[in-house]
C-alpha cells in the first residue's frame, strides 16, 4: 500500500488494541477538557459550545430578518399603505437582504461546520479553537451592533448590493452606507477566519486512514465552501474598501467623470456575490447528502459524483458573476460567455439532485420530519433552479431584470437550497446537542406550514414580476392587477412565519443543551459524529475503514469509548489532537491545543469597536479599540508555539509521534499559506480594477512614474526578503548567537517600511488619488501594501519579544518560519505592485 | 500538492479558458472577428490540453495502484471529462456571436 508520509499503514492493524487502559486516564482527559463555569463560560473555546452559540446567533439573525420581511409584506399587502415610510422601507429591504445573506446564511453554514466537523472527523476539536471563538464573537458583537443601526434610523438603505453612484456621497450623504461598508467588511473578516479554520481542520485533523475517498461528504462540502470563501470574499472586502475610500477621501474609483466607473463595483461585488449563492448552497447540499443515507436507510448513490459536482461548482460558479449585469450593455461576446457558464453551472446541481432522488428511490425512507424537509427543499430548489436557467438566457433576463420575478427566483433557490436543509439539520442532529429530541408531530406541522407558506408567498411573485412590478418599491398604485398577487404573497409570508413560530415553540419545549448526554442517533446515521462523546469529543480516535463506519463495524462505538484506538488519553498532559496528512490521513504529529481564553473575546470586541466607531467618525476611540484588538491577538498568540516536555509520545498501540514539528507539514504553515492566498486575492482584485479602468477609461489614463523610479523600492524589497530568509537559515546554525537569527528576521521585516515609503514617494509625485481612477487604484495598491508592512512590523516586534523571553526554539521554530513566509510574500507583492503601477502605460 | 494539481487540472484549464475568453472579449469589444478567432483558438488549445490530461488520468486509473489512488484518478478523469464538455460549450458563443 502506498504511503504519503512514510507512515506504515500496516500499523493500523494493531487497532483496536485489546489491553485495558490504565485507571484514571479517562478522568484526566475529562479534567483537561473541563469547561469554566459561570461568567467564565464566555472564555470557552470548545467547538461544542462555540458551535452551538454560533448556530443560535445565526438563527437569531434569521428571525430578525424574517420579522423585517413580514413588516414589508404588510406594507405591500395593499396599494398605498402607510405602515412603512419610503425611507424606512429602504432600510428594511436593505437590512433584510444583508442580514439574511451576511449574518444568517453564510455564518449558519460555518457554525454547523464548527459544531459538526470535529465530531465527524473524530478530532478532539478544530485546529485553532481560539480562532473559532474569535470568529464567533467578532460576528456576534459586530452583527448585533450592525442590526441596532436600524433602531436609530441609521441603517443602510441602498439595497444589499449597494450599487454606486446611489451609495456614493452625492446621493447617500449620511452614514447609513458607511455602516454597511464597514460592518460588512469586518463580518467578512470573521467569515475568512472561520474558513481558514475549516480548511485546515478538514485537511489536517481527520481520523487516521480517513482517506479522501472515505471522507464524509459534509467535510468535502465544507472544504469547497471554505475554499470558495477564501477566493470570493476578498472581492467584496476590496470593493467595500474602495467605496469607503471614495466616500471618506474622495478617491474616484466609481466616478466616471474622473476616470472611475460605477460598473467596477458591480464586477467586484458579483465576483463575490454569485459564488456566494453556491457558498451557501454547497454546505447545505453536503448536509442533505449526509442525512439522506440515514433517512433512506441505504448508502448514498453517486457519492463520487456529488464530490465531483462540488468541485466543478466551485470553479464554474466563478464564471457567472456578470449574469447579474446583462442589462448594463456589456460586449455581446462577453454576454455569450457568461450566459454559457450560467447554464453550465446548473449541471453539477442537477447531478446532486438526481443522486438524492436515486438514493431515496432505492432506499426505504420513513415519513419523518427531516425527510419532509429534505424532500420539500428539493422540490423548492428545483423550481428555483429552473427559473435560474430561464434568467441565464439573456433576452429573458432583460425582460425580468430587477422585477419581482427575480425576487421569487432567488428566494426559491435559497429557501429550497439552504433554509429547508437547515431545518432538516435541526431535527436530524438535535440528538447530538439536546437531551431530548424535537417533537415529530410539531415538526410535521412546522414543515407543512413552511412548505405551503413558501409557495403561497413566492409563486405569485413570478406573476407580479411578469406584470412589471419592480423590486424595492415601497408601494404601488391601486386599480391594477398587482393587488391580488401581492396580497396573496403577504398571506403566504404569515403562513411561513407561523411554521417558524411553531418550531420555536417546539424548541422551547424540548431543546435541553447537553454535551455528553444527547438524545442520540435518532435516525440511525452511520458516520463518526454519532460515536459516544464528551467535551473531549470521542474518547479515542478510530481508524476509519469505510464511509459509514458505524454501519460497517458494530463494535466501533464500544471500542472507541473504551479507548482502544488512537490517543485514548492525554500523553502530553495537555489538550491535544492528532494531525494527519491531507490525502491519506496518516498520523503525523500530536498538536497541543490551547484551552479557554478571554483574549479571543476581547480581541473580537476590539475589532468590532474599531470598525463601528470608525463608522460614526469617533477616530480616537476607534484606533484605541483597534490597538486593543491587536494587543489581545498578540497575547493569545503568546501561549502558542511551545514545546512539550516529551519530544515523542505514545499515541496508542506503541506508535510514537512527535509533539513539536516545524515547516511545511505543520497546521500553522498551512493556515499562513491560506491567509496569504486571501491577501493575494485582495491584490488580484486591485490589479483587476487597475486594468479594468485602464480599459474603460483610456482618456483619463496618464503617463505613470518612470520604471527607474521604482528601483530603490525594488532593491529594498529584495533586501527585506533576503534578510528574512537569512534569519531562518541562521536559526539552524549552531554557531550563530541567540539573537542573530531573530535580528536578521526583524531587519527583514523592518526594511519593508523604507521600501514602501520609496515607492509611495515616487508614485505620489506623479499620480494624485483624488484626480483620477488610475491614481486612486495606484494608491489602493500602496494602501494594501501598507497594511502588510504594518503587520510585518508587528510580527517583528512579537518575534523580538519571544526571543527576549527565550521562546524561539532551535534549530527550527514555527514563529520564525511564519514571519519569514509573511515577509517574503510582502516583499514579492510590493515589488509586483511597484512594477504594475509603472508598466501599465496608456498615455497618448 | 501534486495530488491536488492532478485532481483539479481539468477545472484549472476550464478556468484559464473562461478568463482568457472573457479577457479577449473585453480587450476587443469592437473587433468581433478578431475576438472570435482568438477565443476559438484558445478553445482548441484548451480542448487539446484537456484531452491530454484526460488520457493521463485515465491511464493512472487503469494502473490500479490502490483504492485511494484509483479513486483520485477516477475523479480526475471525470473532472477532465466535465471540463472538456464545459470548455466546448463555453467556446460556442465565439462561433455563434
Amino acid at each position: 500500500m502506498t504511503s504519503e508520509t512514510g507512515f506504515d499503514p500496516e500499523l493500523y492493524k494493531r487497532f483496536p488494541v485489546r489491553e485495558d487502559r490504565p485507571e484514571g486516564e479517562l478522568e484526566e482527559l475529562e479534567r483537561l477538557w473541563e469547561q469554566p463555569k459561570g461568567w467564565a463560560r464566555l472564555t470557552i473555546v470548545n467547538n461544542n459550545y462555540v458551535g452551538l452559540w454560533y448556530v443560535a446567533a445565526a438563527f437569531l439573525f434569521f428571525l430578525l430578518a424574517g420579522i423585517l420581511a413580514l413588516v414589508m409584506r404588510v406594507q405591500l399587502a395593499l396599494p398605498l399603505q402607510g405602515i412603512l415610510p419610503q425611507e424606512t422601507y429602504n432600510q428594511f429591504f436593505t437590512m433584510h437582504g444583508t442580514v439574511m445573506m451576511f449574518l444568517f446564511a453564510v455564518p449558519m453554514m460555518e457554525a454547523l461546520g464548527v459544531m459538526l466537523l470535529p465530531q465527524m472527523l473524530a478530532a478532539r476539536d478544530l485546529p485553532f479553537p481560539r480562532l473559532s471563538a474569535y470568529a464567533f464573537w467578532a460576528y456576534f458583537v459586530g452583527g448585533i451592533s450592525f442590526f441596532a443601526s436600524l433602531f436609530v434610523g441609521l441603517a443602510p438603505n441602498g439595497g444589499w448590493f449597494m450599487y454606486p453612484p446611489l451609495t456614493g456621497k452625492a446621493f447617500s450623504p449620511g452614514i447609513n452606507a458607511d455602516f454597511w461598508l464597514l460592518g460588512i467588511g469586518f463580518i467578512e473578516i470573521s467569515a475568512i477566519a472561520g474558513a481558514i479554520e475549516i480548511i485546515v481542520g478538514v485537511l489536517r485533523t481527520r481520523a487516521p486512514n480517513m482517506t479522501l475517498d472515505k471522507m464524509p461528504i459534509f467535510a468535502w462540502g465544507m472544504l469547497v465552501f471554505a475554499s470558495m470563501i477564501i477566493i470570493a470574499f476578498p472581492a467584496v472586502i476590496m470593493c467595500t474598501l474602495f467605496l469607503e475610500l471614495e466616500r471618506a477621501f474622495n478617491w474616484p474609483f466609481f466616478d466616471p467623470t474622473r476616470g472611475g466607473d460605477p460598473l467596477l463595483w458591480q464586477h467586484l461585488f458579483w465576483f463575490f456575490g454569485h459564488p456566494e449563492v453556491y457558498i451557501i448552497f454547497l454546505p447545505a447540499a453536503a448536509l442533505v447528502s449526509m442525512m439522506i443515507p440515514a433517512l433512506a436507510r441505504t448508502t448514498l448513490i453517486g457519492h463520487d459524483l456529488i464530490v465531483l459536482a462540488f468541485l466543478a461548482t466551485a470553479f464554474i460558479s466563478f464564471g457567472v458573476w456578470s449574469h447579474h449585469m446583462f442589462a448594463t450593455g456589456m460586449p455581446r461576446l462577453s454576454v455569450g460567455f457568461f450566459a454559457a457558464a450560467s447554464m453550465a453551472v446548473s449541471v453539477p446541481a442537477g447531478i446532486q439532485v438526481f443522486s438524492w432522488i436515486a438514493t431515496f428511490a432505492s432506499g426505504k425512507p420513513r415519513h419523518n420530519t427531516p425527510t419532509l424537509f429534505v424532500l420539500g427543499g428539493l422540490v423548492i430548489f428545483v423550481m428555483g433552479g429552473l427559473t435560474g436557467v430561464m434568467v441565464a438566457m439573456v433576452p429573458f433576463d432583460w425582460q425580468v431584470h430587477d422585477t419581482y420575478f427575480i425576487v421569487a427566483h432567488l428566494h426559491y433557490v435559497l429557501i429550497g437550497g439552504a433554509l429547508f436543509p437547515v431545518f432538516a439539520v435541526f431535527y436530524y442532529w438535535i440528538g447530538m446537542t439536546s437531551s431530548r429530541p424535537l417533537s415529530e408531530r410539531l415538526g410535521k406541522w412546522t414543515f407543512w406550514l413552511m412548505f405551503v407558506g413558501v409557495h403561497v408567498t413566492f409563486l405569485p411573485m413570478h406573476i407580479t414580476g411578469f406584470m412589471g412590478m419592480p423590486r424595492r418599491v415601497y408601494t404601488y398604485l391601486p386599480g391594477g392587477d398587482l393587488t391580488f398577487t401581492n396580497f396573496l404573497s403577504t398571506v403566504g409570508a404569515f403562513v411561513l412565519a407561523a411554521g417558524v413560530l411553531l418550531f420555536l415553540v417546539d424548541l422551547a419545549r424540548n431543546f435541553r443543551f447537553t454535551v455528553n448526554k444527547g438524545a442520540g442517533n435518532t435516525y440511525g446515521g452511520g458516520t463518526l459524529e454519532w460515536l459516544p462523546t464528551g467535551l473531549y469529543s470521542a474518547r479515542s480516535i478510530p481508524v476509519v475503514k469505510s464511509r459509514y463506519p458505524l454501519w460497517d463495524d458494530p463494535d466501533i462505538s464500544r471500542d472507541v469509548e473504551e479507548g482502544r484506538y488512537f490517543l485514548p488519553g492525554a500523553p502530553t498532559g495537555n489538550r491535544e489532537t492528532l494531525i494527519t496528512s491531507p490525502v491519506r490521513a496518516e498520523p503525523q504529529y500530536v498538536q497541543i491545543m490551547p484551552g479557554p481564553s478571554v483574549w479571543p473575546l476581547f480581541s473580537a470586541v476590539g475589532t468590532a469597536g474599531f470598525f463601528l466607531l470608525l463608522t460614526i467618525e469617533a477616530y480616537i476611540p476607534s484606533f484605541a479599540s483597534g490597538i486593543l484588538a491587536v494587543l489581545c491577538v498578540l497575547r493569545w498568540m503568546w501561549d502558542t508555539d511551545r514545546v512539550a516536555a516529551a519530544e515523542e509520545v505514545d499515541v496508542g498501540a506503541g506508535i510514537m509521534l512527535p509533539t513539536y514539528v516545524t515547516g511545511r507539514s505543520t497546521h500553522g504553515w498551512w493556515a499562513m499559506v491560506i491567509l496569504l492566498i486571501v491577501v493575494f486575492m485582495l491584490f488580484l482584485m486591485t490589479l483587476f480594477s487597475y486594468l479594468y479602468l485602464f480599459g474603460v477609461q483610456p482618456d483619463f489614463w496618464q503617463e505613470p512614474p518612470a520604471l527607474s523610479t521604482g528601483f530603490v523600492a525594488l532593491g529594498l524589497y529584495g533586501a527585506a526578503a533576503g534578510f528574512a530568509w537569512l534569519g531562518r537559515r541562521l536559526l539552524a546554525r549552531e554557531k550563530s548567537t541567540l539573537w542573530s537569527p531573530s535580528t536578521a528576521s526583524i531587519v527583514g521585516a523592518l526594511l519593508l517600511l523604507p521600501a514602501l515609503i520609496a515607492d509611495y514617494w515616487s508614485v505620489s509625485a506623479v499620480l494624485d488619488p483624488v484626480m483620477s481612477g488610475q491614481g486612486a487604484v495606484a494608491h489602493a495598491f500602496l494602501a494594501n501594501q501598507m497594511m502588510l508592512v504594518l503587520i510585518a512590523a508587528l510580527m517583528a516586534l512579537y518575534l523580538g519579544a519571544r526571543t527576549a523571553r527565550n521562546l524561539v526554539i532551535r534549530p527550527r521554530n514555527n514563529t520564525v518560519d511564519l514571519v519569514t513566509l509573511f515577509v517574503v510574500y510582502t516583499a514579492v507583492q510590493g515589488s509586483a505592485s511597484a512594477l504594475i503601477i509603472r508598466l501599465v502605460s496608456g498615455a497618448g | 500538492m501534486r495530488t491536488w494539481v492532478f485532481l483539479l487540472g481539468g477545472m484549472v484549464v476550464w478556468t484559464v479558458h473562461f478568463f482568457g475568453a472573457y479577457g479577449i472579449a473585453s480587450i476587443f469589444p469592437e473587433r468581433v472577428l478578431i475576438a472570435k478567432l482568438l477565443a476559438g483558438g484558445l478553445t482548441l488549445a484548451c480542448l487539446a490540453a484537456l484531452a491530454w490530461l484526460a488520457r493521463r488520468s485515465w491511464a493512472a486509473f487503469n494502473r490500479k495502484e490502490d483504492a485511494v489512488s484509483d479513486w483520485i484518478a477516477l475523479l480526475a478523469s471525470l473532472l477532465n471529462a466535465v471540463a472538456l464538455v464545459a470548455v466546448f460549450w463555453q467556446g460556442f458563443p465565439a462561433l455563434l456571436a
